[in-house]
């Protein structure tokens, strides 16, 4: 048995190693929090990037380690736009805009509940389903949002936009 | 204010003249085009349109107040309004929609936790997850089952650990075990395929007690055990090891890993595992013969998939399993000079294909599917039991057996999302088994096909958000031709029946925090041999076999239940509690009556006869807290009666005297009326796991063979409580790289039966109780996953 197991060891080993990805210089997306964002875009106005992500979201960790590190996006991004990351059963208060939003009930994801924020930007019919983004032009109006896995290329056509 | 609310909201109100009623005009549009075809509806009401090509709506007769209008069409997301009417007024509305870019095909574009999704599902599933096997430390299913409401696992043999699952107290046949959704676990399969698929295969397992879906087939009647497989996302892999000693004495260990591999735009991608396992057989009472047989597997598998378009995609699995098992005694020694020995080796290969094809409008999805199972079989049932003479010899030299077992599926499926919400689903499906088991020695043999052809349909009608109803019916065209042959007598079964099986389940939400659910599914078996036909255990130092009596009718089952859900936060802990009734009304059921020790050489022989009618009633209740994020905790209780209507003959001598009477029961043997489960996982920190599970096995009735002749005792057994506990620290080695410890007891309080039966003359098959005595393990996994 050991002849079968040593080689499939092998391949495991193979394919959870990156082939084809070059990282940029500078370390990744330069990510922000909602405070973050609320104090920059006042001094300079761009365009926004929102992802709301959960921890046990495959889809999201794998756009984490494999789109989120493609150097076109990377530049594309911190270019452009800016970026937030937001866990969306986040148990943190958000002041963003001068409302203070909570994340009171933690009724339909089990233990932490949804943020209010995800409620209000990233549901859908009521659902939540991760990974959500949503991108908005300058003057902050939601251009389009989507609530699916993005692949590079697909995320790299919405942004280009 | 920033445009935020404006664009998420977008709350219109408008005003306007006289009358009871107002009439609404308007226009939808999205990205500055007339949108055409929309739906227009006020709620709660009667009210509504259905929008032209150009977009344009009239409303009329709209209620005077408050009133919510919708706006809906598949590819944009709904929208509502809110309206002031006022009578006599018309309005002229613009309404934008927003596109919805979500891919409705939702087969792998976006994570959803289960619950979310079974939250609305009108038939009660409950999902055995990976965390249950590792929280038990489960090498294979058939170890971490015990964990669902109603269901239970029991050992059936000392000699081979023939294992079955038992779903609300019926035993195993009455239960559909499915991989990927497809009927490949054959007859054979169902003896001992649940040691044979190892847990790191499993992404999890779905459990539908009582017949929920016409989807599968009608012998679903205790329940469905759906084994679903990993579907591969990230690029991950994990290889672990397991070690441990059961009761002290025997040594179990095992190797596995898995792997996957997808493409970053999902386009493609696999996933793949094996185990290697192997367990030393276990004497429990020093008489020199096993409590639990050797066990040797080894197991691998894949499943990949690519998607030639983003409408379609195909899946190929394949398995593979070796598995060889001994129990008796002498394991030494060639089976043939061993007082008795049970071998058994395995060969088996699952195959499958699935295309699935969405249409443009992504609202009808078709699926073609293929799949086959092959086993072959090497059977050593037998043995010199006891007894020294050339007779004892000629016949345990010949005792080896050979068995083929294919089944092939292949099916059809279409299933449709319509504009209202509801959903249809039509489908067929061809299943065929075949199976050729033959023991020279004894001139036994099972020749035996099973054609089913089957036709279904299914409408889920959902005509207000609170109430789903599953409606749907499943006709089965089953052909039987089975011939067995035993010493000198022969068994036929041959027929060709058509039955229809209506389903019919609903959701009600009767509040925001209580469900309730009810059922009812007809269901019937077909006469055939299912699974512990195909075994063969050992009395009095001779083979017992199993045959099926001549003239067998098919056995029909009516299944009724019903079910409250409640969820509620109390304070900061989440608490779900699930009370569930259920009654299955039993015709003509399967029945092994013992003949007593009738054949030339002293075999007893057991005959499956249509037994009295049976109704098995009770309640399943499952309690489920979260306290915190640190503790999670569940428990479940089965109470239950599986009662005969007229007594039951389980023993029924050629000659009775006095002492070797006719033995009747007038409950199920081997069913508890009472059982259940709890886990409790405690996260003291991200690196720190907790886990402490326990099974309770209230008394049952079991029999005991007490003489040579087949008489047998009904025994009362004493209850049974299975607790294991577990630590595990988890380590994060480097970048993509961390290692997980465990160690723990599993049985901690060597909970065990303790009256099993010695030597060659045992009855093997009086086991009951925990799967194992005491046993400590320790377990390494090292992964890149989180």
């Amino acid at each position: 048995m050991k002849a079968i197991i040593l080689p499939f060891f092998f391949i495991c080993v193979l394919l959870s190693t990156p082939v084809d990805k070059t990282y940029a210089q500078s370390s990744g997306i330069e990510w922000l929090s909602f405070e973050e964002l609320d104090a920059k875009i006042d001094q300079e106005p761009k365009k926004v990037l929102i992802y709301f992500y959960t921890d046990w979201c495959t889809y999201c960790r794998k756009m984490e380690k494999e789109v989120f590190t493609n150097t076109k996006l990377i530049d594309l991004i911190n270019q452009e736009y800016f970026a937030v990351k937001f866990d969306a059963e986040s148990q943190e208060e958000v002041t963003f805009d001068g409302i203070i939003f909570r994340n009171p009930d933690q009724k339909k994801t089990g233990k932490k509940g949804i943020h209010e924020l995800t409620k209000l930007l990233a549901s859908r019919q009521g659902q939540f389903i991760p990974p959500t983004f949503l991108v908005l032009d300058k003057d902050f109006t939601v251009t389009s949002r989507h609530f699916e896995y993005l692949h590079s290329e697909a995320l790299l056509n919405i942004l280009a936009k | 204010m920033r445009q935020l609310y404006v664009i998420i909201l977008l709350f219109i109100s408008t005003g306007l003249h006289a009358q009871q009623t107002g009439i609404l005009k308007g226009k939808i549009i999205s990205r500055g085009n007339p949108v055409p075809f929309a739906n227009v509806f006020v709620d709660g009401t009667s009210i509504g349109t259905t929008a032209t090509i150009d977009g344009e709506f009239t409303l009329e007769k709209i209620p005077v107040g408050k009133q919510i209008i919708h706006f809906r069409l598949i590819g944009y997301q709904t929208k509502k309004l809110t309206l002031q009417v006022k009578p006599g007024q018309n309005d002229y509305l613009e309404v934008n929609l927003l596109e919805d870019n979500l891919d409705l095909g939702e087969t792998v574009v976006s994570a959803t936790r289960y619950d979310l999704d079974r939250s609305q599902a009108p038939v009660v599933v409950n999902v055995l997850s990976n965390k249950i096997f590792k929280a038990t430390q489960s090498i294979s299913i058939s170890e971490g089952l015990n964990y669902q409401p109603g269901v239970r696992m029991e050992t059936n043999c000392q000699n081979c650990g023939f294992t079955q699952v038992r779903m609300n107290g019926l035993e195993g046949a009455y239960s559909q075990i499915l991989v990927n959704s497809r009927a490949v676990f054959s007859a054979l399969n169902s003896v001992y395929g649940l040691d044979q698929i190892p847990t790191n295969m499993v992404e999890r397992i779905e459990v539908v007690r009582s017949g929920g879906s016409a989807l599968f087939g009608s012998n679903a009647i205790a329940g469905t055990i759906n084994i679903i497989t990993k579907d591969p996302v990230e690029n991950l892999w994990e290889i672990g090891s397991n070690f441990a000693i059961i009761g002290g004495k025997a040594l179990d260990n095992s190797v596995n890993f898995n792997g996957s591999f997808v493409s970053e735009d999902l386009s493609n991608g696999v996933t793949f595992y094996g185990m290697t396992r192997k367990r030393e057989s276990y004497d429990h009472n020093g008489d020199g013969f096993t409590e639990l047989p050797v066990l040797e597997n080894y197991v691998i598998g894949t499943k990949f998939y690519v998607k030639p378009s983003d409408r379609s995609k195909l899946t190929i699995d394949l398995n593979a399993v070796q598995e060889h098992r001994r129990g008796g005694n002498s394991l030494d020694l060639p089976p043939p000079f061993t007082d008795i020995t049970e071998q058994l080796d395995h060969r088996t290969y699952i195959i499958g294909a699935t295309f699935d094809q969405f249409s443009v409008d992504r609202l009808t999805k078709t699926s073609f599917y293929v799949s086959s199972q092959n086993t072959t079989r090497e059977s050593y049932y037998g043995g010199l039991g006891g007894g020294r003479t050339k007779q004892d010899s000629t016949t345990a030299a010949n005792a080896f057996g050979n068995t083929t077992d294919i089944a092939l599926v292949a099916g059809a499926q279409a299933s449709r999302s319509l504009k209202n919400n509801d959903m249809v689903v039509v489908g067929i499906e061809n299943q065929y088994s075949k199976v050729d088991d033959e023991i020279k020695g004894y001139n036994r043999t099972i020749n035996q096909r099973v054609n089913s052809l089957g036709l279904y349909g299914q409408y889920e009608w959902k005509p207000i958000n609170s109430f789903t109803a599953l409606l749907g019916g499943r006709y089965d065209l089953v052909t039987v031709e089975g011939n067995y042959t035993l010493s000198s007598i022969h068994r036929k079964s041959e027929l060709s029946i058509g039955v229809f099986s209506p389903r019919f389940t609903m959701l009600y939400d009767i509040a925001p925090t209580l469900q309730f659910r009810g059922g009812y599914a007809r269901g019937f078996r077909a006469p055939q041999a299912f699974n512990e036909d195909l075994h063969v255990s050992s009395v009095g130092g001779e083979p017992q076999f199993v045959i099926l009596s001549d003239d067998l009718k098919t056995e029909f089952s009516n299944a009724y239940s019903g079910s409250f859900n409640f969820t509620r936060n109390f304070g900061d802990t989440q608490v779900n509690l699930l009370l569930e009734g259920f009654y299955t009304a039993l015709e003509n059921p399967f029945t092994i009556v013992s003949a007593g020790a009738i054949l030339p050489n002293g075999s007893i022989l057991g005959e499956v006869q249509n037994g009295s009618g049976a109704r098995v009633s009770g309640g399943n209740f499952q309690l489920s807290a979260s306290p915190s994020r640190e503790f999670t905790f569940v428990a479940s209780a089965t109470l239950q009666r599986s009662k005969y209507i007229d007594p039951q003959i389980l023993f029924s001598p050629e000659e009775a005297d006095e002492n070797e009477h006719e033995v009747t029961s007038s409950y199920f043997v081997r069913s508890p009326n009472s059982y259940g489960y709890f886990t409790g996982v405690w996260n003291p920190s991200q690196k720190l796991g907790v886990d402490l599970t326990g099974t309770y096995t209230g008394s049952m009735i079991v029999p005991l063979v007490v003489s040579e002749t087949g008489f047998m005792e009904l025994r009362n057994s004493p209850a049974f409580y299975d607790m294991n506990l577990k630590v595990s620290y988890h380590l994060h080695l480097a970048k993509n790289l961390n290692i997980t410890f465990s160690a723990g007891a599993q049985n901690i309080f060597n909970s065990y039966q303790d009256d099993f039966q010695v030597g060659p003359t045992r009855d093997s098959d009086y086991v009951y109780g925990p799967a194992k005595p005491r046993t400590f393990f320790v377990g390494i996994t090292i992964g890149n996953s989180k």
